[in-house]
């Protein structure tokens, strides 16, 4: 029974955290364009996230290490030390886009200007990363971040015409009228960073050093990334479809999160926009925590500096002190009154340019059998990290000609 | 001397003829009765050694890596003979053919960024068996 439980508790966090900020803002703003055409990009990203979590979690529970730790032995000082450079500077973007979204939900469900509620994130999310423990502290972001259920249930009350979602969700590659060839390959591109981020492969890997897994927790993690996360694509693609059944018709672009929420205020009321708010904050908040674990996992592992939760934050004094860093430069980035919405839009198109910096080492690491023993990757997995080794690399290649090309999607 | 100062060094023979770069450094653990398997007298996988680097004996220095083509990384692929994932095991190999290892004892002298190996080095094998 007890054994159960973990296993679905496993599932639902894995469900409950997969959407966060770049997934709520990408899928809306696609959803209000695009309708459902790029609804297949959520699928291919959903697959490469799968491959990606479980080859990283495997090399992580057999070899002991984690992405980074892998990525320094594998690449050398200099070569590892760019890549720090790079996935650290975009992690810092996508915390401070969690940071952000954390406010603006705030803001919504209070009214208070969300200058003020950027401090009180920031100051909350420093103080579980101190005081609370590992587990606890995803089992509650994962499960509250649940509530996003409500764009499904939203979707079901507005009625929609099915048969015109599914026509959509079929054309591949053709953008409704008026929208132009670019945008669409370039919303494609960003749709793809939103599913595939790094951080969850720094965040995934940590983690099950954090908790300890053996050999023994491979099928636990297979099941609980095979499951959980394509269930959490399906809540993306609800609320893409909520902001194709609506906003799409009467051309709303979405720009803040007041309209991304729309649709379940107009389908279920305060009642339902209460719990889909109240999940927005934990998604964010339960991104926020492992986005700012991750500058600090990955910074610690280069150097070789003790990390991880588990030890008591005196034992991993610099681990925590560059979290704190990380938080301070996102508030401050943050209170230069950008738009949390457009740095969460930058956040996910270059999450795309840097995904090969973490994806190559870690192919490469789990076929090599000096790790990885009798676990190397078998024959599916090698193929499907090849074929998605070349859909990383094209996406990456193509992230910033195509967001030159069209400035940023407005073409 | 750090490790960082033999990186990524012009490699030359004795004549001051260009061989490559160093790729990497060569490093043995020293083994330890209780890292052997009791049965076997084989060494125990390092996926079975991370968790017990209690254990670990001191490090002594092998050789250097040298390639003739490339400065950059191997990714471990000069270890040992794995070919998966084809593509960038087949585009390292490609990169890095003509990699050799020099024993440690061979090399004559170290300069900043330039290495000279002794007459008559041996271009041994850089693969681990």
């Amino acid at each position: 029974m007890k054994r159960l439980l973990g296993v679905a508790l496993g599932i639902l966090t894995a469900i409950g955290g997969f959407v966060d900020i770049g997934d709520l803002v990408t899928n809306a703003v696609v959803g209000s364009r695009f309708g459902l055409s790029l609804v297949w990009v959520v699928v291919v990203g959903v697959v490469g996230i799968c491959l990606f979590a479980e080859m990283s979690g495997r090399v992580a529970a057999v070899s002991g290490r984690a992405t980074f730790e892998i990525i320094r032995e594998r690449l050398g000082p200099r070569m590892a030390g760019a890549n720090l450079v790079a996935s650290f500077a975009i992690n810092l973007l996508t915390l401070t886009a969690e940071v952000g979204g954390i406010a603006l939900a705030l803001h919504l469900a209070s009214s208070v200007e969300p200058r003020l509620w950027i401090v009180v994130a920031a100051a909350a999310v420093w103080l579980v990363l101190w005081r609370v423990k590992f587990s606890i502290m995803e089992n509650v972001a994962g499960l509250l971040g649940l509530l996003l259920v409500g764009f499904g249930v939203a979707l079901f009350l507005l009625g929609p015409d099915w048969g015109d979602l599914l026509a959509q969700a079929a054309s591949i590659g053709q953008p409704p009228g008026g929208q132009s060839m670019g945008s669409y390959w370039f919303y494609a591109v960003a749709l793809f960073g939103a599913a595939m981020t790094p951080y969850e492969v720094f965040f995934f890997s940590s983690g099950a050093v954090e908790e300890k897994w053996t050999a023994k927790d491979l099928s636990q993690n297979r099941l609980n990334v095979l499951t959980g996360f394509p269930l959490g694509g399906l809540l993306s693609v609800a609320i893409a479809a909520c902001a194709a059944v609506v906003l799409m018709p009467q051309s709303i672009e979405v720009s803040s999160l007041s309209q991304i929420v729309l649709p379940v205020a107009q389908a279920g009321g305060t009642l339902l926009l209460a719990v889909v708010i109240l999940g927005i904050v934990a998604a964010t908040f339960g991104a926020a925590l492992e986005t700012a674990l991750s500058s600090g996992y990955t910074v610690a592992q280069y150097l070789g500096w003790s990390w991880g939760k588990f030890r008591r934050p005196a034992k991993a004094a610099r681990f925590h002190l560059t979290m704190i860093v990380a938080l301070l430069i996102a508030v401050g980035i943050l209170m230069t009154s950008v738009d949390p919405i457009a740095v969460t839009e930058m956040s996910v198109v270059f999450s795309a340019v840097a995904l090969p910096l973490t994806y190559v080492p870690i192919l490469v690491v789990a076929n090599d059998p000096e790790y990885m023993g009798e676990h190397v990757s078998g024959k599916v997995a090698n193929a499907l990290g090849s074929v998605y080794l070349v859909i990383v690399l094209v996406a990456a290649l193509a992230a910033i000609p195509l967001m030159i090309a069209t400035g940023a999607g407005s073409a | 001397m750090i490790i960082g100062d033999l990186l990524a060094s012009r490699v030359l023979d004795h004549d001051g003829g260009g061989l490559g770069h160093v790729v990497d450094v060569r490093l043995a653990l020293e083994l330890r009765d209780d890292d052997a398997d009791p049965e076997t007298g084989d060494d125990v996988p390092l996926s079975q050694g991370a968790l017990r680097s209690d254990l670990v004996g001191q490090a002594e220095v092998v050789g250097l890596l040298v390639s003739p083509h490339n400065g950059g990384s191997f990714l471990g692929y000069e270890r040992t003979g794995v070919r998966s994932p084809w593509m960038i095991a087949s585009l390292m190999r490609r990169m890095h053919r003509g990699t050799f290892l020099v024993a440690w004892e061979q090399v004559e002298q170290i300069e900043e960024g330039t290495i000279t190996l002794a007459q008559g080095f041996d271009r041994l094998d850089p693969s681990l068996h």
